[in-house]
């Protein structure tokens, strides 16, 4: 019997549990049981041949754990046991059964969470499966995953190293989800795009809680559907699982009318079970469901957490991007990943459901740059991804890393570009954009565009790519150069969309160079292009107008059912409510609060009164900016005030004093029952004269520099006392119109910092609020950062620091607190990150000629991968300092391993980057 | 093996005061509103689950279980014990990609929500000791022994994690140097039984941060 004749069958029947086998012949719990193939051959036989017997048209092999990392230690090798097991198992079948390499998960978890690399893991995979071959496997089965990137990497080992058919199956808990939070629908259009033969689920729950999900996988997939149930659920005392055979093939049979057609037992299960099954299935079902391949769906593409259908317009957020950004060249070219990262977590917050992203820039590797922004990406954000670069292999590295399925942007209609890049989305299985343009430019004519996007649905469609993961971009072109170019775009957006029935995506706010006030231009040519047919606008979600006309447009073509959606998000982002509500409730809290230090005099300078105060006047500014709330034509223009939420908090400091009077009026009223009132409003007026002393500078009236800076110092210094980062940032700002930016560093933020980091020593702030401070002036520092870019410039540097989690270590939140510290006092640091090896370290230090090396590392049981660090880098007399830290460290430790210093907190980190610096 | 599921409705902030550096003062204003924001945030996060399984003691060791309980330390521990409870618990990996993501826009709640988990998972394995103890009535038990205290090695994790199905189970790993993932997981061994020694309590005698703690001067009793 081949594979291709065992699916001509309406159903293929699989075998039951091992473990439970094994354990009632008598093994000890913890013993490994891959090692029982070349052990107890007999049993393993034994087990496969009982099951053959049952009915089972395929036998699982005894290779579930057979990994590098399980075999260690056992004696054996990978390949002695996976041929053991495949020999056991042919020798139980004969011709009777086939027989299936079986692949369970590593048992250590990958990165992010865990430390084990994609790469890593796929070499893992490609081992097992390449003895399984060698063996004589008739197939592969992946199962009881739980995280899609592992499976992702099991099925790529597969196909790389062999021609046999695959199949999946995930385990999922009754909340639809796998531990790792992976959708059935990210399994099922991540694992159908790789090119699996089948798919379904295995273990953690019986039959009867498995049929929600089976029907759940049926609406995402066309592939035959895989069940392998559990026993029931294990009793609480005894651990016997509570579902006998009857029962479980009953719970089978009524999920038969989803779509399965490969049906097995998974823990608890035994021959009888099987046998069950195959009573079940022996008599011809009436609904036995064919996989319809053809099938039409919806577009969808998704991350392991999130799924993304264009049943409707969504938005593609376009600022990872460094075209036209200097900042973002910058971050670049100093691999910040962190600003690169702040500004996908920005977008997604403002609404973007899918985001763009672009790392080509002159003078960067971008495939490595590429590679590791989507694993950061991936890390923090659950939007998927749209992988835009026109070099073949910066996607296809791009395409293997990612996890999930995303959309290449994108091919065009020049034959060898279609060749090139269409394998890759077959053989990746992404989504695609094509653009409509070719060898001979972009045809002026929207009959001309829609021809080639009909030759690029062909040329998909021949490499066997879906129809529905074709999206076209019909090109949008600046509307100040060719004026009637713009309805020309629309014309074929229409075509397209209408004539070929594929998705349309637009670069929208291409529409408007050159032109004063763009985003009028843009939010128009959106709607227009949403009219036409356009699903996925690629735009900057953080411009509020333009998402207000998506939200908009969702109304209007009735596809927010009943506005529902538009009435959440206008309740939800008119900033200026939003924040005098939550304002209005941090202002009752704090009142409670002041009540419990009463005794503190009114013009208290202890942090605590402090940030009641700084709380109480934002509070009063921002109910100052909403105006007086009724009678105004409610909420909609109250919001349109709330977004420009910054212009009018400027102007309303700048005008100071009838504003501020207004302030104190409003004020005294409630004051009455309000002992903080009178404080807030002394330094509300302090503030807003500290705005006016600058603003006199800047009209070269008198004034010392140091009677106008200090009051701005102390803004910052409150600013970084209360946490508050826009006010930071905003200050910043104003000081950077008329103060050098080297100054603002040396002598307003660094002292600031100074004086939080000596409270913070004498006991008077805890570690939150020293941390609080530096995202304060992190703040202030980007705004420099920003300011300093615009000239092509970056800020001098103190001296360039390498920070490490060492080889082994995963806990990085304390290197990462020493380096935010760090980097605001002005030194550049270059983040290796977490488990790094000692070597990289070494090559770092020498090629970038670093003087002060830091190490972090948090358990006992990686303080040795320190200190080899340490002595790598004294064997190779590398010219620098060391200092370390980490909870386990002690001074002696530290002085033991060889180390210069030792770093007991961030700022002490701060203190020893002085010394070594100067 | 048995496994369940904890569902949190509030951290105790307490606790993770004391895990900022707090020791007995209490958070300023701002900190208590970021404790307030990050507990909010980390408990829609958390998705909180625990495995056990329980071995009659023959010798001080686990009776047919392949692993071994090296040292002094847990034979001290388990003194007295008839039973020993192998319990291990996890807040999910849904919690370190929050933590992660923290971390990019604010370091301060970063920290705080590291703090706050960190103080979860106790609540989690007390919850679920609660559970285990009603179900099964034994009069005494001590209090929670993990590998790594004393001289019971990091190195029986592995093993530790395999016997209870841990990773199948709850989703809970071990890495190459002895880390449990997710990082907010606790494995931990507690013995039941008749009468076991009242004078087994938790001091810092074990700890391996001995003479170099943040929390609290040495030779006190924890709050364990």
């Amino acid at each position: 019997m081949t594979i291709k004749e065992l699916f001509q069958k309406d159903y293929i029947i699989l075998d039951g549990g091992m473990g439970t086998m094994l354990q009632a012949k008598g093994m000890e719990t913890g013993t490994i049981p891959e090692t029982l193939n070349i052990l107890r051959p007999d049993w393993i036989i034994d087990v496969h041949r009982q099951y053959i017997e049952a009915g089972s048209d395929i036998v699982y092999a005894n290779t579930f754990g057979a990994n590098r990392f399980k075999m260690e230690g056992t004696g054996f090798s990978v390949d002695d046991i996976v041929s053991a097991a495949i020999h056991n198992a042919k020798t139980a079948a004969g011709e009777r059964a086939l027989v299936a390499l079986d692949i369970g998960p590593i048992g250590q978890l990958l990165e992010p969470t865990g430390v084990l690399s994609f790469e890593e893991a796929c070499d893992i995979f490609s081992e097992i499966v390449r003895a399984g071959v060698r063996a004589g496997a008739d197939l592969i089965v992946i199962e009881t995953m739980t995280d899609l990137y592992e499976t992702k990497a099991a099925v790529l080992a597969a196909k790389e190293n062999s021609t046999l058919p695959v199949f999946v199956t995930m385990t999922f808990e009754s909340n639809m989800r796998t531990f790792t939070g992976c959708s059935v629908s990210a399994m099922c259009l991540t694992m159908e795009g790789l090119g699996v033969d089948a798919l379904g689920v295995n273990c953690s729950l019986g039959p009867a809680e498995l049929i929600p999900i089976v029907r759940e996988i049926a609406k995402w997939t066309t592939l035959p559907i895989i069940v392998k149930p559990n026993a029931g659920l294990p009793d609480p005392v005894t651990g016997a699982y509570d579902v006998m055979p009857e029962d479980f093939a009953k719970y089978c049979g009524e999920m038969l009318d989803a779509g399965i057609k490969i049906l097995g037992g998974c823990c608890g299960t035994n021959p009888a079970y099987i046998s069950a099954l195959k009573e079940l299935l022996i008599s011809p079902k009436d609904c036995v469901i064919k996989a319809d391949k053809a099938k039409s769906r919806d577009l969808a593409v998704c991350s392991p957490l999130r799924t993304v259908v264009v049943d409707r317009p969504r938005i593609i957020g376009e600022r990872i991007n460094p075209t036209g950004k200097k900042r973002f060249k910058q971050a670049l070219i100093e691999g910040d990943m962190d600003y690169i990262l702040s500004q996908a977590i920005e977008q997604v917050e403002a609404g973007a459901e899918i985001l763009d992203v672009n790392v080509g820039a002159p003078g960067i590797d971008e495939k490595a740059m590429m590679v590791r922004t989507v694993k950061a990406l991936q890390s923090i954000v659950d939007v998927p991804l749209q992988l835009d670069s026109t070099k073949p292999d910066v996607l296809e590295a791009a395409l293997r890393v990612y996890n999930g399925k995303p959309i290449i942007n994108s091919v065009n209609g020049e034959d060898a570009v279609l060749d090139r890049i269409l394998p890759l989305a077959a053989r990746y299985g992404a989504a695609v954009i094509g653009l409509t343009l070719d060898e001979n430019g972009i045809p002026p004519k929207a009959v001309d565009r829609f021809r080639i996007a009909e030759k690029i649905l062909d040329r998909a469609k021949s490499y066997g790519i879906r129809k529905e993961d074709v999206i076209i971009d019909c090109l949008v072109l600046t509307v100040s150069a060719e004026q009637k170019a713009a309805l020309e775009t629309l014309k074929a957006v229409r075509m397209v969309k209408e004539q070929l029935g594929l998705r349309t995506v637009l670069g929208v706010s291409n529409i408007s160079f050159g032109l004063p006030n763009r985003t009028s231009i843009n939010t128009s040519f959106l709607t227009m292009a949403l009219y036409a047919g356009l699903d996925l606008p690629i735009m900057n979600p953080n411009l509020p107008a333009m998402m207000w006309a998506i939200k908009s447009y969702r109304v209007l073509a009735a596809i927010d059912e009943n506005s529902l959606e538009f009435i959440s998000y206008s309740t939800d982002h008119t900033p200026a409510d939003v924040r005098v509500r939550e304002l209005t409730a941090e202002n009752e809290k704090l009142r409670t609060e002041r009540e419990s230090f009463a005794e503190h005099p009114t013009d208290c300078t202890c942090p605590r009164c402090q940030s009641v105060l700084a709380a109480r006047m934002e509070w009063l500014a921002a109910k100052l900016r909403q105006g007086p709330v009724g009678g105004d034509g409610g909420a909609l223009s109250r919001s349109f005030r709330g977004l420009t939420d910054t212009k009018e908090y400027s102007d309303l400091r700048a005008a100071a004093g009838p504003e501020g009077m207004t302030a104190k009026a409003g004020a005294s009223q409630e004051g009455t029952a309000d002992p903080a009132g009178s404080d807030a409003l002394s330094y509300g007026s302090g503030t807003l004269a500290e705005d006016s002393a600058g603003t006199g500078r800047n009209n070269g009236s008198e004034g010392s520099a140091k009677s106008s800076d200090l009051p701005r110092t102390t803004g910052i210094l409150k600013a970084m006392e209360t946490g508050m980062k826009k006010d930071g940032r905003r200050i910043t700002a104003a000081l950077l119109r008329n103060t050098e930016p080297m100054s603002i560093i040396n002598d307003i933020l660094i002292p600031s910092l100074d004086t939080i980091g000596e409270r913070f020593e004498t006991g008077k702030l805890f570690l939150p609020q020293l941390i609080l401070a530096a995202d304060v002036a992190s703040e202030c520092f980007d705004e420099i950062k920003t300011h300093l870019a615009k000239d092509g410039n970056s800020s001098k540097t103190r001296g360039r620091i390498i920070l490490a989690t060492v080889k082994g270590d995963i806990h990085d939140i304390g290197k990462n607190i020493v380096k935010v510290i760090l980097e605001n006092y002005g030194y550049e640091i270059i983040d290796l990150g977490r488990d790094v090896d000692p070597e990289l370290i070494l090559e770092t230090a020498v090629s970038r000629d670093v003087k002060l090396v830091g190490l972090s590392a948090l358990m006992t049981t990686t303080l040795g991968a320190m200190e080899k660090t340490i002595r790598l880098l004294r064997e190779n007399n590398v010219d620098c300092r060391i200092m370390v830290g980490g909870a386990v460290l002690t001074p002696d430790y530290a002085k033991r391993i060889g180390a210069d210093y030792y770093a007991k907190d961030a700022k002490t980190g701060a203190d020893i980057a002085k010394e070594v610096f100067g | 093996m048995n496994v369940g599921a904890i569902s949190l409705t509030e951290i105790d902030k307490k606790t993770a005061e004391r895990y900022l550096g707090y020791g007995t003062s209490s958070a300023d204003p701002v900190t208590s509103g970021l404790l307030r924001k990050c507990e909010a945030e980390l408990l829609s996060e958390i998705q909180a689950r625990y495995v056990y399984k329980i071995f009659d003691l023959k010798d001080g060791q686990p009776a047919g279980c392949s692993l071994y309980l090296p040292g002094n330390s847990i034979r001290e521990h388990l003194k007295g014990a008839s039973k020993a409870l192998f319990l291990c618990a996890t807040l999910s990996s849904a919690v370190d990609r929050l933590i992660r993501k923290k971390q990019i826009g604010s370091m301060a709640e970063a920290m705080v929500t590291d703090a706050l988990a960190s103080a979860a998972v106790d609540q989690v394995l007390d919850e679920a000791e609660a559970r285990i103890f009603a179900e099964y009535p034994f009069r005494e038990h001590t209090w929670r022994f993990s590998p790594g205290y004393g001289d019971l090695p990091l190195g029986i994790q592995g093993s530790f994690l395999d016997i209870l199905d841990a990773p199948k189970r709850i989703g809970v790993c071990v890495s190459p140097s002895l880390l449990l993932t997710p990082t907010k997981s606790v494995t931990a061994v507690i013995g039941l039984g008749e009468h076991i020694e009242k004078k087994h309590k938790k001091t810092c005698e074990i700890c391996t941060l001995r003479g170099n703690c943040r929390f609290r001067p040495c030779g006190t009793e924890t709050g364990g």
